[in-house]
C-alpha cells in the first residue's frame, strides 16, 4: 500500500466526518430559515384552527358563558339538520363548479401568456391580475348590474337586443360561479402559465415531428406536464370559493346557502359561537379532504405519466 | 399723552370677577384631560351625524379622545362577550334587544342617574331593563315599497298575493327585522295581534314557506330600498324607517307603508360597560346623547324619532316622524318581548334558513 493510499484510506473516514458536519450545518442552516415561517404559522394558523376544533365541542349557554366540557351536539345538529348537509353539498358544488370553469378559462389565457409574444403576456398578465386590485365587495356589485333580472340587467338588456331572453342569473348558483371565477381566475391562471413557461419546447417540437396533431401535442404532453400548476391554481380556487361569503351573499339573495355565510350568521347574528366553529370545523376538513385527495391523484396521475415517459 | 383707558368701578368689578372665574372656566373639564374613550356606535346616517358632529365638540370640551367603532346590536355585544374579563369599550350603541341580552349576561352597569341630568327630559317608557339602557333614537319598522310599482299594503297578508310573484325583497337572517317578518307571518296565519303571535311562530312557518314563490331574494345589505326605487321587484321589508326614509327625502321612487297588523318599534340604545375604564368621561358622553340639540340633529339626519320631549320639527321631517310619543301610541309601535325572541332567535334564524334555502 502506497503512502497515498494510506492518506487516501485515513482521510476517508475524516472526509466522512466532515462531509457530515457540513451536512448537518445545511441542515440546521435550512431549518433555521425556516423557523420563521413555522413558527409564524403556528401562532396564526394553528393555533387558531386548535383553538376553533376545540370550542365546537363546547355548547354556549343563555348566560353567555360556555358549558363546561366536551359536547358532540353541535355535531350531532350539523349531520342530523337538513339545512347544513344541503349547505355542505351546495358549497362543495359551486367550488368544483367555480374550479373548472376557471381552469377551462385558464389554459388558453396561460399558454398565450406563456408562449405568445411577451408584450401579449404582459397585458393579460395586468389584465388578469387587475379584478385582485378591486375590492370584492365593489366587484360583486358590479356583477349585479351586469346579471341582474329583468330588463335592468346588461346581459339580459343585450339579450333582449338580439331578440332572445330574459334569463334569471342573479340570485341563483350561476350568479355565485360567475362571480367567483372572476374573482379568483388569476389564481388559476399564474400558476398554470408558470408551468407552461417550465416545460421545453423541444419535448412539444418531438411529438408534433412524429407526427402529433396539435390537440394530441396538448391532450398527450402540455397538459400533463402542465398538472403542477394546475394543482396549486385548483386548489386556490377551489379553497377561496368554499370559504367565500360576500359572493353568496350579494350575488346568491341568500337563497343559496354555503358553509360559509352560515358561519358568519352563527358568529355575528345568532351569537352560537360553539356552533360557528363546528361548523368552521366542517369547512376547514371539507376543504382539505378535497385538496388533498385531488393533489393526490393529480400528482399519482403526473408519476404514472413520467414513469411511462421513461 | 394721556391713556385712552380709563378704568371705572363697574368695570373693575367686571375684570376682578372674571380674573376669578377664569381657572374655574379653563379648568372645568381638568379631569378628563387626556382621557381616552373606547364607544362602539352604528353606521349610516346616524353614525355619521356622530362622527362628524357629536364627538368633535365632545373632544373639545372634555379635552379628551373618543374612538368610535362601528358595528350592528349582536357585533356590538359579541365585542363586550369577547373582553368582558379586561373591558376596552365603555359605551356601546344597541338595538333595546342587546339591552335584555347585556344585562342578562352582566356586560352592563345601570345608567348613573346622577351624572347624566338629561335622562330627566326622557320619555319614561324609553328607559328599559331598570335603567340598564335608553333610547336614542327610534325608528317605526313597516314595509317599503315603490309607489310606481305597488300601492301601499294594506294588511301583511297582501304580501301572499300572486301579483307579488318574484317581486318581494325579503329581509334576511342577519338582522333584528327578520324576527319582524316571523311575527308579521304568525299573526297573518293566526289573526291574532303581534302580542300574542310572537308566541305562535310555529304558525309562521307554513305560511312563510307559502311565500317563497314572491321573495325575489333575502337581503342583508342597507341598499335593499334603494335597489327597490330603481325598480328591482316592487316591495320589501319589514325593515327600519331610518333606513328608508333618507332615500324618500333626497327624492328616490320610495315609501314605507304600515299595515294594519301594527308597526315595529326599532328602539336604538345606549349603555354602559361593566368595569369599563373612564366609566365618569363614559356618563358624560351618554348626557351628552341625550342634549336636546344632540337629539334634534340626530333625529333629522336619520328621520329616527328622538327620545327626550321638548322638542319640535318642520315638514317634511315632521310628517315622516312618530314624534311625540303619543303619536307611537297612534301608530301602534310593537316592541317584542325580547327575553323570549333572544331565547328562539337560533331556532327562528334556521327554520328561515331551511324554508328559504334552495
Amino acid at each position: 500500500m502506497s503512502i497515498t493510499d494510506r492518506r487516501t484510506d485515513l482521510g476517508s473516514p475524516w472526509r466522512r466526518l466532515a462531509g457530515a458536519l457540513r451536512g448537518a450545518g445545511d441542515g440546521l442552516a435550512g431549518w433555521g430559515l425556516v423557523a420563521p415561517v413555522v413558527l409564524f404559522f403556528a401562532v396564526v394558523f394553528l393555533v387558531p384552527v386548535g383553538l376553533m376544533v376545540r370550542w365546537g365541542f363546547y355548547r354556549q349557554l343563555d348566560t353567555g358563558a360556555l358549558s363546561d366540557g366536551f359536547t358532540f351536539a353541535n355535531y350531532i345538529r350539523l349531520f342530523s339538520v337538513d339545512l347544513y348537509r344541503k349547505a355542505t353539498w351546495t358549497t362543495l358544488e359551486i367550488s368544483v363548479l367555480t374550479t373548472v370553469v376557471s381552469a377551462l378559462l385558464a389554459y388558453p389565457l396561460a399558454l398565450v401568456m406563456a408562449r405568445g409574444p411577451a408584450l401579449i403576456g404582459r397585458i393579460l398578465t395586468v389584465v388578469v391580475i387587475a379584478p385582485m386590485l378591486i375590492n370584492v365587495v365593489v366587484r360583486a356589485y358590479a356583477w349585479r348590474v351586469i346579471l341582474a333580472n329583468g330588463d335592468q340587467g346588461i346581459v339580459n338588456w343585450l339579450l333582449a337586443q338580439i331578440g332572445l331572453g330574459p334569463v334569471h342569473l342573479l340570485y341563483t348558483e350561476w350568479a355565485i360561479v360567475i362571480g367567483s371565477v372572476h374573482v379568483f381566475l388569476s389564481t388559476m391562471v399564474l400558476p398554470i402559465a408558470a408551468a407552461l413557461g417550465r416545460i421545453d419546447p423541444a419535448v412539444e417540437d418531438a411529438a408534433r415531428t412524429l407526427g402529433a396533431s396539435s390537440f394530441a401535442v396538448f391532450r398527450r404532453v402540455t397538459f400533463p406536464l402542465s398538472l403542477p400548476g394546475l394543482a396549486v391554481g385548483s386548489t386556490l380556487v377551489f379553497s377561496l370559493t368554499a370559504s367565500a361569503f360576500v359572493a353568496p351573499a350579494l350575488l346568491g339573495g341568500n337563497f343559496v346557502k354555503m358553509l360559509g355565510p352560515l358561519v358568519q350568521e352563527q358568529i355575528l347574528s345568532v351569537f352560537d359561537w360553539p356552533f360557528g366553529a363546528a361548523l368552521a370545523t366542517l369547512l376547514v376538513v371539507l376543504v382539505m379532504g378535497v385538496n388533498l385527495a385531488s393533489v393526490g391523484l393529480i400528482e399519482r396521475r403526473l408519476q404514472r405519466k413520467m414513469k411511462g415517459a421513461r | 399723552m394721556t391713556s385712552l383707558y380709563r378704568p371705572t368701578r363697574r368695570g373693575l368689578l367686571s375684570a376682578g370677577a372674571a380674573a376669578i372665574a377664569a381657572p374655574t372656566v379653563f379648568v372645568r373639564n381638568a379631569w378628563s384631560e387626556g382621557k381616552t374613550l373606547q364607544i362602539g356606535i352604528w353606521g349610516g346616517t346616524q353614525g355619521e351625524f356622530i362622527r362628524k358632529s357629536v364627538l368633535p365638540k365632545f373632544e373639545k370640551d372634555f379635552d379628551c379622545k373618543v374612538t368610535a367603532q362601528q358595528g350592528s346590536t349582536l357585533g356590538q355585544i359579541a365585542l363586550l362577550r369577547a373582553s368582558k374579563d379586561a373591558p376596552k369599550f365603555t359605551v356601546m350603541f344597541v338595538d333595546d334587544l342587546g339591552v335584555e341580552i347585556a344585562k342578562r349576561e352582566g356586560l352592563i352597569d345601570p345608567l348613573p342617574k346622577d351624572r347624566m341630568p338629561n335622562l330627566a327630559r326622557v320619555f319614561p317608557r324609553f328607559i328599559y331593563n331598570d335603567g340598564y339602557g335608553v333610547a336614542l333614537a327610534i325608528s317605526s319598522a313597516g314595509l317599503f315599497y315603490n309607489p310606481k310599482a305597488t300601492k301601499p299594503l294594506e294588511s301583511y297578508a297582501d304580501l301572499w298575493d300572486p301579483r307579488f310573484a318574484g317581486k318581494v325583497s325579503l329581509v334576511g337572517t342577519k338582522t333584528t327585522p327578520s324576527v319582524f317578518t316571523v311575527i308579521a307571518a304568525a299573526a297573518v296565519a293566526t289573526g291574532k295581534p303581534y302580542k300574542e303571535a310572537q308566541y305562535l311562530a310555529d304558525a309562521a312557518w307554513p305560511k312563510l314557506a307559502e311565500l317563497k314563490p314572491n321573495v325575489l331574494k333575502l337581503y342583508d345589505t342597507d341598499d335593499a330600498p334603494l335597489l327597490v326605487a330603481q325598480g328591482e321587484g316592487a316591495i320589501g321589508g319589514p325593515e327600519y324607517s331610518k333606513y328608508v326614509y333618507p332615500y324618500k327625502l333626497k327624492g328616490a321612487s320610495i315609501d314605507m307603508c304600515f299595515p294594519k297588523e301594527g308597526a315595529f318599534a326599532g328602539v336604538n340604545c345606549q349603555i354602559l360597560v361593566k368595569n369599563a375604564p373612564n366609566q365618569d368621561l363614559g356618563a358624560e358622553f351618554m348626557n351628552r346623547m341625550l342634549a336636546p340639540e344632540v337629539q334634534q340633529g340626530l333625529a333629522e339626519a336619520a328621520i329616527a324619532s328622538p327620545s327626550i320631549g321638548g322638542l319640535s320639527f318642520t315638514s317634511p321631517i315632521a310628517d315622516l316622524l312618530a314624534y311625540p310619543d303619543t303619536k307611537m301610541d297612534e301608530l301602534g309601535l310593537f316592541s317584542p318581548d325580547w327575553a323570549h325572541v333572544n331565547a328562539v332567535r337560533s331556532v327562528w334564524v334556521e327554520k328561515l334558513n331551511q324554508i328559504f334555502t334552495k
